[in-house]
C-alpha cells in the first residue's frame, strides 16, 4: 500500500485535495470445454488525486510508484482547462473511518477453495448434462480503498469476496443453445444444489425447439434480464442525464412513472448485493434511497457536481474505486452510477403466474436489451434464452426472435403481477421478483 | 526504473524460473494515456495515466498459470506463484506451434504524432467540433465528443529467447450529435481512429454537420416497420457483421478442445456462397489493428478464413494453432499487461466483390438499406443496431427510417450473402473489441456494400 507519508501529505495541504488509493489482489481459476485450463493471480495498485485550484477541478492517475507530487502537478495543470466547479469538498472530522466486509462463502481467499468449488461444478453438471461443453470461472478478491483529503475526509474500506459464472452450450448443426448463471458469492450446499438444479431444467427444456409466430404475448421475465431491461431506467435516473435534458423523468419526480405494484430502492448498504459500498467514494455517506415506491418516482441519482447542478442533495453516488474484481483503478473523476437495485416481491407464486399462461414466453436471457430511444424508453433485444410457454407449461425454447417494448409501459400498464419470490440470480447488484407482463411483442 | 534495468530484472527472474517450466514468458508494459470528453461546451473529463505493470506467464504440463502486477519490487514472488499455478494444473502435455525466437524493436512509425500537438490544441480542435455540430440547429440538444491517445512500450522476453520490444500508439475519437423531440431521441456519431496518424482526428471535421443534419432528419423519420427483408448493409455495418458476426467465431481458442464445434468449423466446410471472402490482417498500416508482431512475439500475417466461400483458416495463437496442427497466425494478443494473451482479431475484411451499389438494390422490392452503426454482439445469433435505414422499394431508396436493428444466425446469414460490392472501405472507429473481460481491445474491420436476404429487422 502507499506510503503514511503521502497520505499525511495530503491531509495538511490547504487547497482541496483528494487521494485515492486502491490496493486489490485477485486469484481467478478458468475452466473451458469441462477442463480446468489456468489459474491467474492479479496485484493491481493504483493510486488518483483530485485538485481544486482556483476554483476550477483538476485530476490524474497512476500506479502505486508514481511520486504523488507529479499526479498534484498533473492535476493542476489541468486544471485550467476545467470549468469552474460548483461544490465544495464534504468536511470531515480527520479520524479514520474504517469498514470491513468479508463474504462469508470465502474462505480465507484462499484460490484452493475457489478450485475446489470449480471442480465440483464441473463434476455435479457434467453428470447431469454430458452432452453439454461447460466453461467458467471462479474469482477469489481481497481489496483495500482509501480515500483520504485535506478536509478532514478518512474513509478505509477492506472487502473480501467471491464470485463464479459458468456457461453450458450444446454444439449441434444450425443451433446452439447456450446457458449462463453466476452467482457474487459462493453458495452453500443447499443453494449449491438449488443452482444446479434450475441450471440444468433451463438446459434440458432448451434442448427441445418450439416455434412462436410473431405477434403480442405474455411474457413472464427472469430478474436476469430484468436487470438488462432496467437498463433504460437507469440511465433515466442519472442526474447527468437529467441536467443535459436528455432524461424522460426530467420533471417526473412526485408522479406515477409505473405501476403501483412497483417500488424500487437504491441499496448500497446490502451486503449481500454485489453493489455493497458503506462509504460513498466522494467522502458522502452511503445511504439507502428509494427510487420509485407504489409506482411513483421519487429522485435522481447524483455525485457532488450535478446534485449542485440541479440544486439537489446529493445522493452519494459518484463512483471512483472500480469493484473488487474490475479492471483499473480509482479514478479522481466521480462519474454518476447507482450501488445495488432492490425491487420489493409481490404476491403472486412464479407456479401461478406460469400456469395462468395459455401461450406466452419465459424470457430467461436477453443480454444485447439496447434502449435506442432513452426519451421515450423504448427497448428491444434478442430472445437468447426463451420458451415457449402453452397452457402452464414449458413447450420448448425459441430462437431467432426478438422482443421490444417500452419500459415505462412494460413495468406500468402492461405489469400483470410480481412473484413473491426473489431468486438468487446473475444479476449481482439487482434482486427481484418474477415479472408476468402483458402484451409484450415478440417478432 | 528504467527500462533497461526492468529488462535485467526480468531476465534474472525468467533465468531463475526457467529450468521450472516448459515454458515461460515476462511482459513489461508502460502505459501513458491521455483522454478528455466534452458535453456540449464542458469539459467533462480530462485526465492523464500513466502507469507501468508486469505479467509472467508459465506453462507446465499444458497447464496455464499467469500472473500480473505493479511492483517490480514483488517480480520474483508473482513469477513463483505464476508457475505455482501452472504446476498445479497437470492436465495434459505442452504443446506450442514451434516459432522462431525473435530480437527485435518495432520503433513507431507516425505520420502526425499527437505528442506535437498541444493539449490546447486538442482541446480547441474537439470544441471547434462541437460548435460545428451545434452550429446547424438550435433544435440538436447535445453534441457530446471524446478523444483518448495511447502510447505503449511492451518489452516482452521468452524461455525460448525472443526478446522483444515493441512501441505502440492508439487514438481515436469521437462526436456524437443527439436530438430530441416529441419523446424521440435520435443520435449520429462521427468515429474515427488510427495507429499512426493524428491527421485522422482532424479529417473528422467534414463529416460532423452531415451527422447533425442526418440526426434532425431521423427524429422526424417513421421507425421501420419489424419484419424479415433483405437488407443492404453500408460498408460500416457489414464491417461491425463481418466482426461480430463471423470474426468472433473464427478465434480458434474458443473451440480448440470441443469436438463438435471443431466439425462445425472444419476447414474444407462451406459457408458461403462463391463471392464471399474473408480474411484477417495484421497488416492493414495505420489502421489500430495493425501489429508487426502478436504478444507471443509471432510475426503478425494476413489470414484467409473464408475463400470463394469455403472455411481455410482461423485465428491462432500458439496453443490452439497446435492443437488443431495449423500454422501460428499471429493472433495472441492482450488487453494489456493484467491479462494474457488470447485468440483475438487484429482488422478483419470481407473482401471486395464486383457489383456497383446500383446493381446490388435494382432487383429488390422491398428491402431497407442500413446505414452505420451504433453496435452490436454476436456469436452464433448476432444482433447490431444500424444508425439509420432507408427503405428500398422497386429498386430504388425512399423514405429514411430510424431504430433499425438486425438480427440473425451467423450460418445462415452468411449463405444469404447473395452479393457484394466493390467499394471496399477501411472503417477505423474509437470503440473496442470485447472478449471475456478483456475490453476494449483496438482492432479494426473493412467491408464494401453487402446485400443479405432474409434477415430480421426490429422496429415498430
Amino acid at each position: 500500500m502507499v506510503s503514511h507519508d503521502e497520505m499525511a501529505r495530503v491531509r495538511h495541504r490547504k487547497e482541496p485535495v483528494e487521494l485515492l488509493l486502491s490496493d486489490r489482489h485477485m486469484k481467478e481459476i478458468n475452466f473451458q470445454d469441462n477442463v480446468i485450463r489456468d489459474m491467474q493471480c492479479r496485484e493491481i495498485s493504483g493510486k488518483a488525486v483530485r485538485i481544486i485550484r482556483n476554483g476550477r477541478i483538476g485530476t490524474a492517475s497512476g500506479t502505486v510508484d508514481t511520486p504523488l507530487e507529479k499526479l498534484l502537478d498533473t492535476a493542476a495543470e489541468f486544471s485550467r482547462y476545467a470549468g469552474p466547479c460548483n461544490f465544495s469538498l464534504p468536511e470531515g472530522d480527520g479520524k479514520l473511518q474504517e469498514s470491513h466486509y468479508e463474504d462469508p462463502s470465502v474462505q480465507s481467499g484462499d484460490i484452493a477453495f475457489a478450485r475446489c468449488f470449480v471442480e465440483k461444478l464441473i463434476r455435479q453438471l457434467e453428470s447431469e448434462l454430458p452432452e453439454w461443453s461447460l466453461s467458467g470461472g471462479a474469482v477469489v478478491g481481497a481489496a483495500v480503498n482509501r480515500l483520504v483529503t485535506s478536509r478532514g475526509i478518512d474513509q478505509r474500506y477492506e472487502e473480501r469476496a467471491g464470485c463464479f459464472n459458468v456457461t453450458a452450450s450444446l454444439s449441434r448443426e444450425g443451433d446452439i443453445p447456450v446457458i449462463v448463471t453466476g452467482r457474487s458469492t459462493f453458495p452453500d450446499a443447499a443453494a449449491f444444489e438449488s443452482m444446479v438444479e434450475d441450471f440444468v431444467w433451463r438446459a434440458r427444456q432448451a434442448e427441445t425447439g418450439a416455434v412462436l409466430s410473431a405477434g403480442e404475448y405474455p411474457v413472464l421475465l427472469h430478474p436476469e434480464t430484468l436487470d438488462c431491461f432496467l437498463d433504460a431506467f437507469e440511465q433515466a435516473i442519472n442526474g447527468r442525464m437529467v441536467y443535459e435534458h436528455v432524461s424522460p423523468l426530467q420533471d417526473s419526480i412526485g408522479k406515477q412513472v409505473f405501476n403501483p405494484k412497483v417500488t424500487i430502492v437504491d441499496d448500497p448498504l446490502d451486503a449481500s448485493l454485489a453493489g455493497y459500498s458503506p462509504f460513498g467514494d466522494e467522502g458522502t455517506p452511503a445511504e439507502k434511497h428509494t427510487l420509485v415506491d407504489r409506482g411513483v418516482f421519487h429522485t435522481f441519482l447524483t455525485n457532488l457536481e450535478y446534485a449542485s447542478r440541479l440544486g439537489q442533495p446529493h445522493t452519494g453516488h459518484g463512483k471512483r474505486f472500480p469493484g473488487i474484481f474490475d479492471d483499473g483503478w480509482p479514478s479522481g473523476h466521480a462519474p454518476i452510477a447507482g450501488s445495488s437495485q432492490v425491487m420489493e416481491a409481490g404476491d403472486t407464486s412464479f407456479e401461478d403466474m406460469m400456469k395462468s399462461i395459455s401461450d406466452g414466453v419465459y424470457l430467461v436471457e436477453s443480454w444485447d436489451i439496447w434502449s435506442g430511444n432513452l426519451i421515450s424508453g423504448e427497448i428491444s433485444g434478442s430472445t437468447h434464452l426463451a420458451y415457449r410457454v402453452v397452457n402452464g407449461r414449458i413447450a420448448g425454447r425459441i430462437k431467432d426472435m426478438r422482443v421490444s417494448g417500452n419500459i415505462y409501459s412494460l413495468l406500468g400498464d402492461r405489469l400483470a403481477a410480481l412473484s413473491k419470490e426473489r431468486p438468487e440470480t446473475a444479476a449481482c447488484a439487482l434482486r427481484a421478483p418474477f415479472l408476468l407482463l402483458d402484451r409484450v411483442r415478440i417478432a | 526504473m528504467t527500462l533497461q534495468e526492468h529488462k535485467t530484472l526480468m531476465h534474472s527472474v525468467l533465468t531463475r524460473f526457467k529450468p521450472k517450466t516448459d515454458y515461460l514468458d515476462i511482459r513489461r508494459e508502460t502505459i501513458r494515456a491521455l483522454c478528455f470528453g466534452y458535453s456540449n461546451d464542458r469539459l467533462i473529463r480530462l485526465e492523464q495515466i500513466e502507469e507501468t505493470g508486469f505479467s509472467v506467464r508459465a506453462c507446465i504440463r499444458g497447464g496455464w498459470g499467469f500472473a500480473s502486477l505493479n511492483n517490480p519490487a514483488r517480480l520474483a514472488e508473482y513469477a513463483g506463484l505464476a508457475v505455482e499455478m501452472a504446476g498445479s494444473l497437470t492436465a495434459r502435455e505442452t504443446n506450442l506451434a514451434p516459432v522462431v525466437p525473435v530480437r527485435d524493436t518495432v520503433v513507431l512509425d507516425i505520420d502526425e504524432d499527437p505528442r506535437h500537438v498541444t493539449l490546447d490544441d486538442k482541446l480547441a480542435l474537439f470544441r471547434g467540433f462541437i460548435d460545428t455540430g451545434r452550429s446547424v440547429s438550435g433544435d440538436i440538444d447535445n453534441v457530446s465528443a471524446g478523444y483518448c491517445e495511447t502510447f505503449r512500450t511492451i518489452c516482452l522476453m521468452t524461455s525460448e529467447g525472443t526478446d522483444l520490444v515493441m512501441n505502440k500508439m492508439d487514438i481515436g475519437g469521437s462526436v456524437a450529435v443527439q436530438v430530441c423531440k416529441n419523446s424521440i431521441m435520435q443520435s449520429q456519431a462521427v468515429p474515427a481512429g488510427s495507429s499512426r496518424d493524428f491527421g485522422v482526428i482532424r479529417h473528422m471535421a467534414d463529416k460532423i454537420e452531415p451527422a447533425s443534419r442526418k440526426t434532425l432528419e431521423l427524429v422526424r423519420a417513421k421507425r421501420v416497420r419489424a419484419g424479415r427483408y433483405t437488407v443492404v448493409a453500408d460498408p460500416v455495418l457489414g464491417s461491425t457483421f463481418v466482426h461480430e458476426a463471423f470474426g468472433h467465431a473464427s478465434e480458434a481458442d474458443e473451440y480448440q478442445n470441443n469436438p463438435q464445434m471443431r466439425d462445425i468449423f472444419c476447414l474444407g466446410r462451406r459457408f458461403g456462397g462463391d463471392a464471399l471472402n474473408i480474411y484477417d490482417s495484421g497488416l492493414v498500416d495505420g489502421s489500430r489493428g495493425a501489429i508487426r508482431y502478436d504478444d507471443e512475439g509471432v510475426p503478425a500475417e494476413k489470414t484467409w478464413l473464408i475463400q470463394n466461400g469455403i472455411l481455410t483458416g482461423r485465428l491462432h495463437n500458439r496453443e490452439s494453432a497446435a492443437l488443431f496442427n495449423e500454422p501460428p497466425t499471429g493472433n495472441a494478443r492482450c488487453l494489456n499487461y493484467r491479462y494474457p494473451p488470447i485468440c483475438r482479431m487484429r482488422t478483419t475484411c470481407i473482401a471486395p466483390g464486383t457489383a456497383g451499389f446500383d446493381d446490388l438494390i435494382a432487383d429488390i422490392k422491398l428491402g431497407v438499406y442500413a446505414v452505420d452503426t451504433l453496435g452490436g454482439t454476436g456469436g452464433e445469433m448476432f444482433s447490431f443496431d444500424a444508425g439509420y435505414g432507408i427503405m428500398i422499394r422497386n429498386g430504388r431508396l425512399e423514405e429514411t427510417v430510424r431504430d433499425v436493428q438486425l438480427s440473425g444466425n451467423l450460418f445462415s446469414t452468411l449463405k444469404n450473402i447473395d452479393a457484394i460490392g466493390n467499394d471496399f472501405t477501411l472503417c477505423d472507429d474509437n470503440g473496442g473489441c470485447g472478449k471475456g473481460v478483456q475490453f476494449p481491445l483496438e482492432t479494426s474491420a473493412a467491408s464494401p456494400h453487402l446485400r443479405i436476404r432474409d434477415i430480421t429487422v426490429g422496429g415498430s
